[in-house]
């Protein structure tokens, strides 16, 4: 088992050095000189120079690659541009509201898209069935913008049961503020999720074991939630950790309509002032979220199937 | 073991167990109601074994699904009749109570012993579970009952093999730890669908083994449902035939292969080929197919389900559907058939009237003119680990193989699963790269030739392989199928010629023309492997690998088939390299015979040596494994212990000693060669084995 943590380990690290040599090449040779932005364009010659020179510009490509390097490996991507803060404490500061959005939604998302898939691959062509299938298709036609929309006009606005937008540090008062997005966010991906976990469960049902199980005199409830569920945990841990990155993340949109400073608004601040260095940090964030979801995948899946070699 | 049948059969206090009177279960769509099982009746005894059989499409395994009142609901339902067991009609219980019935009194096996255990739990899981369920008893203690159970199903280290999942096992193991979880409450009734069906021939005699002498220490009642009507002759009692959702004939064993009353079932018999030897040496005669396909359950004809593909067919047949008629029987099990017309069956003569001496004799038509030749061909594989995982070593799946095939015979080559034969087959053609190794046809090497002129060459050689549902790409028509090898090779000056070619291939495989706009998913099985040949013979090949071409299909069909592809090799001069795992059919259609074991062949000869005197153990006892067709010839068999060794890890010296029943000391180390062994019959006979006899 360690031996088989310790190679995928080692797996990875080929692709975080690609990440980190892409990101390195589009921001210093594609993305161009950000001073001539930063200082507007009446800058003089020698005031360019020394913001080059401040920034480490002027100095040769591999010395920067260096630094590049020491930036990813230390965290430490030195100050933004437009707010003047170091980066690593605007980034330490978005994790809270951040996580304190996605993580509910992420929770209750999974766990109410899950039963759901269960009950409408178990009532499979009843009523049930077709009842919470279409209200899925319903939620995912409309768009998340119209949601927002609603739930700011009427229920903020209107009827004022919850603030329109806002974010406070207080935990009840956190709460309060969040309800709203949080909804919103179930709303909008619960459809999909559903339908993705049926499609998962319904696959498994028509398997032969499923016929065994039952000839055996194992009630449904046992069928399905023994048999088939660790069955169907491979396309499900597949769909769950792929999200994961977005736990960090936020949303983009949510957090900028509801005026959450988590580091989705950070990145979109960022984009709108030509934040390099944010954008820098934030990209390489992701990238290795994303190969440390994949990691995690690997490992669960050694978990729930024994057919993965540990070898 | 027919004396000890004997004892049972004429002991009258054997207990009715199970009684299922006037069954119908139907399925509803849009199209209307399918009556799958329609007023089916039979009983179950203990210490008894009931056999049903039929073509696929029958209502066999509905029946037994029936039982289990385990028919997918909503679309199914079963509408009417009686299911008697032990005095209590299953059909009113509650589903609670049903529950308890499953897996605890009644018992089922199922045919698919690779997909029918849950992969992600443990097979000590999955048997304890069902202890648990119906004993109440702990963990620990049901864990040490599915041990005990195991090592009743003959699985070595049980002890061990209880922590093992199911990929680990081999598919013969899965089937016995199936067993060992229907057996594990004791139940009354074990109802096994198809139970050996998915395995090969040697471990399909170790299982049934098993089932009787299980049925015996357990005395509980069998219900085994199969197609293969030599299963059924070894195994059963009595015999129930079903056709299009009917019993259309049920009794003994004995009465039913004998004295056949239903056009149906003497059809059956008839289109199984039989062992030379256990014909009485008769001449060999042409396969009795029974024409056409069991008919659409929706749309019946009126009067006799089979009256469309009865060669007894009369004007009473189309009026009205007979019912079951009782005629004297053999023994005290009643003898009922479901035929309006009253014919005295005399199968051998029937036989004879069949038999014409199929393309002469074989010999006469075989020149010396050898076709292929095959020199110390081999196909290593390399087993790697991931990306920065070590090398794990080579499988030989093919290993130093040479042999002949002269110009219009046809050569049988057999073999279990895994043991090379479809991977030779396709090295001939290249479509495998050989690693080493010679295939000379027409004089040139194939294995020198660059993929340009191979490709030529394929207008040669064409390849049929097993499963016509899976080798016809199903978004193209039959035109398309069948013209793309024309276009391929520039085989027709004119639109007008390539037509009259297709049309011409239509007839030989015995197509109608309206075919030619229809697609693959539209076709049954038998016909789809038509279309198959038809694409073979597109390009006028000499030579053709058939790689298992009537496994996936039904007796009837089989026997369609096989008569095909003889008149068509007559007919074009063609030559087989006919790949198969069943020995009736090689021995129906080869002239010689190459027996695989573990990618090597351990035994070469004529049809009629290598049948009436086999000198490798391996193939003596793949010979005793077959199934007889025929009640009377219950046998005693040679069964081979164990399953195939890995081919990772090939056993040293011979490489079959592990499982040989003749195993010396230095079959351990010396690796036996092929030797010719020359008999009075002059033809080559050869094999490698230190110790024949």
């Amino acid at each position: 088992m360690f031996i088989y943590l310790a190679r995928k380990c080692a797996g990875v690290i080929p692709t975080i050095v690609g990440v980190v040599i892409v990101v390195f090449i589009l921001f210093h040779w594609v993305g161009g000189d950000p001073t001539y932005q930063m200082l507007g364009r009446h800058a003089s010659i020698q005031q360019i120079e020394e913001l080059r020179h401040e920034y480490g510009f002027d100095q040769p490509t591999h010395i920067q690659l260096f630094n590049h390097l020491k930036q990813v490996i230390t965290f430490e991507y030195g100050r933004s541009y437009a707010t003047k803060q170091p980066i690593r404490q605007m980034i330490l500061n978005g994790l809270g509201p951040s996580l304190s959005l996605m993580l509910p939604s992420f929770i209750l998302n999974a766990i109410i898209a899950i039963s759901f898939g269960l009950i409408t691959a178990c009532f499979q062509g009843y009523w049930a069935d077709r009842l919470i299938v279409s209200f899925c298709i319903l939620g995912m036609s409309v768009s998340i913008l119209a949601y927002i929309l609603f739930g700011q006009y009427f229920l903020a606005y209107k009827l004022g049961w919850f603030p329109i937008s806002g974010y406070e540090e207080a935990w009840n008062e956190r709460l309060r503020y969040l309800i709203l997005p949080i909804s919103i966010y179930i709303a909008v991906s619960v459809g999909y999720d559903v339908r993705f976990y049926r499609t998962a469960f319904l696959e498994e049902v028509t398997q032969d074991y499923v016929r065994t199980a039952r000839a055996k005199g194992l009630s449904e409830f046992q069928v399905f939630f023994k048999h088939i569920l660790k069955n169907s945990m491979i396309p499900i841990l597949t769909n769950i950790i792929m999200e994961f990155p977005f736990l960090v993340l936020g949303s983009f949109l949510l957090e900028s309509f509801f005026g959450i400073p988590g580091l989705g608004s950070i990145t979109i601040d960022a984009i709108h002032n030509s934040d390099f260095p944010v954008i820098k940090a934030m990209t390489i964030l992701v990238a290795i979220l994303y190969i440390a979801g994949n990691l995690v995948i690997d490992l669960l899946y050694a978990w729930v199937d024994p057919r993965v070699s540990l070898k | 073991m027919n004396q000890k049948k004997e004892k049972i059969l004429s002991n009258h206090s054997v207990e009715k167990i199970l009684e299922i009177s006037n069954l119908r279960t139907s399925f509803f769509s849009d199209q209307g109601e399918l009556k799958a099982v329609d007023e089916v009746s039979f009983a179950a005894y203990a210490g008894k074994t009931l056999g049903i059989v039929g073509e696929s499409g029958c209502g066999k395994s509905v029946t037994s699904l029936s039982i289990m009142r385990l028919i997918p609901f909503p679309q199914g339902k079963i509408i009417g009749g009686q299911i008697l067991y032990r005095q209590r009609n299953l059909l009113e219980l509650k589903p609670a109570e049903m529950r308890g019935i499953r897996g605890n009194e009644i018992s089922m096996i199922f045919q698919e012993p690779m997909t029918s255990l849950n992969p992600v739990f443990s097979v000590g899981d999955q048997i304890s579970e069902i202890i648990r369920l119906h004993q109440g008893l702990s963990k620990k203690e049901s864990l040490n009952r599915s041990i005990e159970v195991l090592k009743w199903v003959g699985i070595p280290a049980p002890e061990k093999r209880v922590h093992d999942y199911p990929h680990h096992l081999s598919g013969g193991m899965r089937q016995r730890v199936m067993i060992a979880m229907a057996l594990s409450c004791n139940p009354r009734v074990l109802i096994a669908d198809e139970p050996t069906t998915a395995l090969d021939v040697t471990i399909q005699a170790q299982i049934l083994e098993l089932l009787s002498e299980l049925k015996e220490k357990m005395g509980m009642a069998v219900i085994l449902i199969t197609h293969d009507l030599g299963v059924v002759a070894e195994m059963a009692d009595e015999v129930v035939v079903m056709y299009a959702g009917r019993i259309v004939e049920q009794g003994s064993v004995r009465d039913i292969f004998s004295n056949p009353k239903m056009p149906y079932t003497k059809g059956l018999l008839n289109s199984i080929p039989t062992l030379k030897k256990d014909r009485n040496g008769s001449q060999k005669n042409r396969l009795v197919a029974i024409p056409g396909i069991v008919p659409n359950l929706l749309q019946l004809p009126i009067g006799c389900r089979f009256q469309e593909r009865c060669s007894y067919i009369d004007l009473i047949c189309c009026n009205k559907e007979p019912d079951l008629r009782l005629v004297l029987s053999s023994s005290e099990i009643e003898h009922k058939f479901r035929c309006a017309r009253d014919i005295s069956f005399n199968t051998e003569k029937e036989i004879l009237n069949f038999s014409q001496p199929s393309s002469g004799d074989q010999s006469q038509i075989l020149s010396a003119e050898v076709l292929l030749s095959v020199r110390n061909l081999s196909k290593e594989y390399l087993v790697q680990g991931s990306l920065f995982g070590k090398k794990e070593g080579t499988v030989r799946a093919v290993s130093e193989v040479s042999f002949d095939i002269r110009r219009g015979e046809t050569l049988g080559l057999v073999g279990e699963s895994g043991c090379g034969k479809s991977t030779l087959g396709r090295c001939l053609l290249r479509l495998i790269e050989p690693t080493s190794g010679q295939i000379i046809f027409q004089g040139q090497d194939m294995t020198q030739l660059n993929l340009k002129k191979i490709r030529n060459f394929r207008r040669h050689m064409q390849i049929i392989f097993q499963d016509p549902y899976a080798s016809l790409n199903p978004r193209m028509t039959v035109e398309a199928i069948l013209s793309e090898p024309l276009d391929i090779h520039h085989l027709y000056q004119s639109k007008q010629e390539k037509f009259k070619k297709i049309y011409k291939l239509l007839d030989l495989c015995g197509l109608r023309r309206e075919v030619l706009s229809r697609y693959p998913h539209e076709f049954s099985g038998g016909q789809r492997q038509r279309v198959c040949i038809a694409r073979a013979l597109a390009v006028e090949p000499e030579f053709i690998v058939c790689d298992e071409p009537v496994s996936a299909l039904d007796v009837s069909i089989q026997a369609q088939i096989v008569n095909l592809m003889q008149d068509l090799q007559e007919e074009l001069k063609l030559t087989y390299l006919f790949i198969s795992h069943d020995l009736k059919i090689i021995e129906h259609i080869s002239s010689r015979v190459a027996v695989m074991y573990l990618g090597k062949i351990v035994e070469m000869a004529s049809v009629e040596d290598l049948y009436r005197d086999s000198k490798h153990p391996y193939t003596k006892a793949l010979m005793s494994s077959i199934p007889v067709s025929d009640p009377n010839l219950r046998k005693q068999r040679v069964i081979l212990k164990g399953d195939l060794p890995s081919p990772l890890s090939p056993p040293s010296g011979c490489s079959f000693h592990p499982r040989c029943p003749m195993a010396q000391k230095d079959c351990q180390t010396i690796a036996p060669i092929l030797k010719n062994y020359m008999n009075n019959s002059k033809s080559c006979h050869s094999f490698s084995c230190h110790h024949p006899n």
